[in-house]
């Protein structure tokens, strides 16, 4: 596979849409999705748009290992087990696979999309952002969004745990960034890292104008404590390519350090990240398992089609 | 040194007290605590301490680099090697999930373990072999043995041996990220470490060394991990021993694999625990610690080392009730003083002893007057009842809505508020730093009472903040540490018609086959509280068996004192039951006014300043 900088893209390959109706479907497409996000629930008028056995809700459930893909089986994929996922994915072989990410959990779309691009298919990933954040109505300094009751805690998303060495005794964390500075704490807080090898990641420019100030606001006691903000980087907060791009340079001047990427923003960055960590034998992704609460956004804003296998060159 | 580069240099090594963002400097700043020598002995050891009380310190100054940066590692002849291992929560927890069964997991965790430990004591021999020349090659090492303990193909030099177990890590890795792939070969736990420490012995002059494992972070196993690594320490002793660092209460799970088989100390360990050592040398250690950076920031040109104790000057509480307008307060009172040989006598009291005895009469003049006379006299009750309320009288004195109505400053102070924990002492000599920097005086001038308490808020808010980030229940913690504070912070302020001090609780045991819905709840989040210092505790009349917490008396930790304004000294407890420690974080307005009892309206009080920021959540 190749990294961004050696495609000579002119451009990354996404295209934004005022709405998930007007993403372009290709032929026999395969539509994959959750519903946790109430803006990525799947109406008549969206899943006509693939043939009737061509749509799978994925459903999770507590556990972090398995999901149930209620149009394939009763038997629960196990996300650790790649014969689990090939078995149902083989299925679509030849076929265009879009992936909306918007209402699945970290957990559940990572070790899935990774069968999907390490198979060669042809992988569309989709991302419809909110119209806006709930706000939260008891705010405490830095606190305007109300987005998660409480996280699980740092486990490994199924197919990415890695076992250290003793060279990645000094790792570089890239905290990718979102509104709320608790879990930036949490995540400082456990690991413990050297203040000098913290690159934190800030989604500028934001899917509104003014977020970035809200992450910087969130996210400014660790900021300044860590003083992690004198290495901040800018990345656009609906762009995983971006997040590719910037953790390419990064690995340039970072040759052989391991890479800790803790997903604790958007899930375009996260979905960067991923993309990345397939890519590069020595990072290792973290995330906590957020709890999201009920109603944290309203509405549904710009919808983005990421065209995941063109980026690698295959499945065009 | 510029002004400024001198205030970066102390910000730098006074801001940087977490041991992990010191890197080699840790060593080069470490100074030996009481303790060391009991860690040190050859003996399995648990070194218990919350964040910050120098556990990481202690375990990394054991491991061999340590010794050897600090000097003090014997080359021809080793006394102890240790290799320290952080135990990464993200790591540990790859060994979990309902996919596998209890027993596979441990299997394949026992095997991680065993490749981690091997291939530290592989970086030790070589480290030995490239540092002292030693000729490593030579030593009578049966590569091949050490090979085959771990599954492995056999290797004729360190470097491939070292290799071949970069690559079972590897094929584990794989492998628990896909199941479906074949299970690599899985090495015994234990077996392995014991063919290497033996063969380890065979270099020259490590015969008789003692080895020792040293795992930081103990807390984050899981349980039945725990239970594994137990069962290494109940067997441990033969060439090798283990040191564990751990959080209070973290270590959760005390038996080994054998559920029959617990881990008793001092048979099977010893118990260190840092706060309860470090119980009278504190203030001194920590003076030492902060007097080493001092150094280290080469601030010769102000003429002899700064001492801590000088810069951070104290008040006695005579000195403080004037800073705090003591004067004001009793004025009236004193213009009353007639020239009767009595009022002779009160007149030459001090302001804040009339004040005590003004308060206490409630403002009757008389009744003042006469009491005021008896402890001119040196009469037991008064005395004692002015020794009841004097430090408790100083919370009064500024009355309702003053931005400072108390001071925390001195040395011995503020080391007390951190209750013995060396990275809240850092934290706030950084801060009083950084207070004197932006009011333009000279770093080496003892700081004002008024910006060390300042200091001491800012690092009781910022802990506050951070507590919501400590763990999944963060956000509870936060939220009975505000409960408590402002609860605590509103007896504070009105000393007088209650009991004086009053900043314990302990939990009111429900009568058995009452309702006990709340007990595994705030069993819970006690336990939470305590690991993550919110709170802290020590041993109750009852007997106390440490996962028993009932047993025990809390009080908030005293680091939050400055930041609500109570008293940071342990006096006085009050009972909370089960439900009330529960509601305090979810009705906390109610739970308030319930727990001040015929106090309650003095809860609708305005918050003080410095608490204003948290308005909505006392709503």
């Amino acid at each position: 596979m190749s990294t961004f900088a050696s495609t000579k893209l002119k451009a990354p390959p996404r295209r934004s849409f005022n709405s998930r109706d007007d993403v372009p479907v290709l032929a026999h497409g395969v539509l994959i999705y959750g519903e946790r996000e109430e803006r990525s629930q799947v109406g008549p008028g969206w899943s006509q748009r693939f043939d009737a056995d061509s749509v799978f809700e994925i459903s999770e459930t507590d556990s972090l290992e398995q999901a149930s893909v209620i149009a394939f089986s009763s038997t629960p994929l196990q996300l650790r087990n790649r014969s689990s996922i090939e078995e149902w994915v083989n299925k679509f072989l030849g076929r265009p696979v879009y992936m909306d990410i918007t209402g699945l959990s970290h957990h559940v779309w990572m070790p899935i999309l990774r069968v999907l691009v390490e198979g060669g298919f042809q992988t569309l990933c989709i991302y419809s952002e909110p119209e806006k954040y709930a706000a939260n109505p008891h705010p405490k300094p830095g606190e305007f969004y109300s987005l998660s009751e409480r996280v699980r805690g740092f486990f490994p998303i199924p197919s990415f745990s890695r076992l250290p060495s003793r060279s990645d005794r000094s790792p570089v964390l890239v905290p990718l960034l979102g509104f709320e500075g608790v879990r930036f704490r949490h995540l400082v807080d456990k690991l413990e890292p050297n203040e000098h090898d913290i690159v934190p990641f800030i989604g500028v420019p934001g899917f509104e104008v003014d977020y970035p100030f809200h992450t910087y606001e969130g996210n400014s006691e660790i900021l300044s404590t860590s003083r992690s903000w004198q290495r901040a980087e800018y990345v656009d907060a609906a762009c995983p390519f971006a997040v590719y791009s910037a953790l390419d340079a990064l690995r340039g001047s970072q040759p052989r350090r391991l890479l800790q990427l803790a997903a604790i923003g958007t899930k375009p960055h996260a979905l960067g990240a991923m993309l990345f960590a397939l890519n590069d034998g020595n990072c290792e992704i973290l995330h906590d398992h957020p709890i999201r609460k009920k109603n944290r956004t309203v509405g549904t804003g710009k919808c983005h089609l990421y065209d995941v296998s063109g980026f690698f060159g295959f499945g065009q | 040194m510029t002004s400024t580069q001198e205030a970066a240099k102390l910000e730098e090594l006074f801001g940087s007290f977490r041991a992990e963002w010191l890197r080699e400097d840790i060593y080069r700043l470490f100074n030996e605590p009481q303790y060391f020598s009991y860690l040190a002995a050859p003996k399995s050891c648990v070194l218990v301490g919350g964040r910050g009380s120098g556990k990481t310190t202690a375990l990394k100054c054991m491991s061999y680099e340590g010794q050897h940066a600090l000097g003090k590692f014997n080359n021809a002849r080793p006394e102890f090697i240790g290799f320290y291992f952080k135990l990464n929560t993200n790591t540990v927890r790859s060994f979990s999930g309902s996919d596998q069964s209890i027993e596979e997991w441990n299997r394949l965790f026992g095997h991680f373990f065993n490749l981690m430990v091997c291939e530290e004591i592989l970086n030790y021999l070589l480290w030995y072999e490239t540092t002292f020349d030693a000729a490593m090659q030579k030593a009578p090492l049966n590569l091949g043995r050490m090979a085959t303990s771990l599954g492995l193909k056999s290797c004729d030099s360190l470097e491939v041996l070292a290799a071949e177990i970069d690559s079972a890590r590897l094929d584990l890795e794989l492998y628990i990220n896909n199941f479906s792939r074949a299970r690599p070969t899985i090495s015994p736990m234990q077996t392995p470490i014991t063919v290497f420490l033996d063969e380890l012995r065979l270099v020259k002059g490590h015969a008789a060394t003692v080895y020792y494992i040293i795992l930081d972070e103990y807390e984050n196993l899981l349980d039945h991990q725990q239970r594994s690594i137990n069962t290494l320490i109940k067997h441990s002793g033969e060439n090798y021993f283990f040191k564990v660092g751990v959080r209070e209460l973290g270590w959760r799970a005390r038996s080994t694999l054998n559920p029959q088989e617990t881990l008793i100390s001092p048979a099977d360990y010893e118990r260190i625990h840092i706060e309860e050592q470090l119980q009278e040398s504190f203030p001194q250690f920590a003076s030492e610690v902060c007097a080493a950076r001092l150094r280290a920031a080469d601030l010769e040109q102000y003429g002899p080392p700064i001492d801590v104790k000088i810069l951070l000057p104290g008040l006695t509480t005579k000195q403080e009730s004037q800073r705090l307008g003591v004067a004001a307060r009793v004025s009236e009172f004193r213009a009353q003083l007639t020239s009767s040989a009595m009022d002779v006598r009160i007149a030459l009291l001090d302001d804040h002893e009339i004040f005590v005895f003004l308060m206490l009469a409630n403002g009757d003049y008389q009744a003042a007057r006469l009491s005021l006379h008896s402890f001119a006299q040196r009469e037991k009750e008064q005395v004692l009842r002015y020794e009841n309320y004097s430090y408790a009288a100083l919370f009064a004195i500024g009355g309702k809505g003053r931005a400072l109505n108390k001071y925390f400053c001195g040395h011995d102070v503020l080391a007390k508020i951190t209750h013995r924990n060396i990275r809240f002492y850092m934290q706030l000599l950084n801060a009083c730093i950084r207070e004197q920097i932006l009011s333009e005086r000279s770093i080496v001038e003892p700081i004002d009472p008024e910006l060390q308490t300042k200091a001491a808020r800012d690092v009781a808010l910022t802990y506050l903040r951070e507590l919501e980030g400590v763990s999944s229940h963060g956000a509870l913690l936060t939220k009975l540490v505000l409960g408590l504070g402002r609860i605590f912070q509103v007896m504070a302020a009105n000393p007088f018609g209650a009991r004086p001090e009053c900043n314990q609780f302990e939990v009111e045991d429900l009568p058995r086959g009452g309702g006990r819905e709340h007990e595994s709840e705030t069993d819970q989040l006690l336990i939470e509280a305590v690991m993550h210092m919110a709170l802290v505790r020590r041993p109750g009349t009852k007997l106390s068996a440490e996962w028993d917490t009932r047993s025990w008396e809390y009080s908030l930790h005293p680091i939050f004192a400055p930041f609500f304004s109570y008293s940071h000294r342990q006096k006085r407890k009050m009972s909370i039951t089960e439900a009330e420690l529960i509601s305090l974080t979810r009705r906390p307005k109610e739970t308030i006014k319930q727990l001040l009892g015929n106090r309650s309206a003095l809860a609708d009080d305005k918050l003080p300043p410095q608490m204003s920021m948290f308005d909505e959540y006392f709503r």
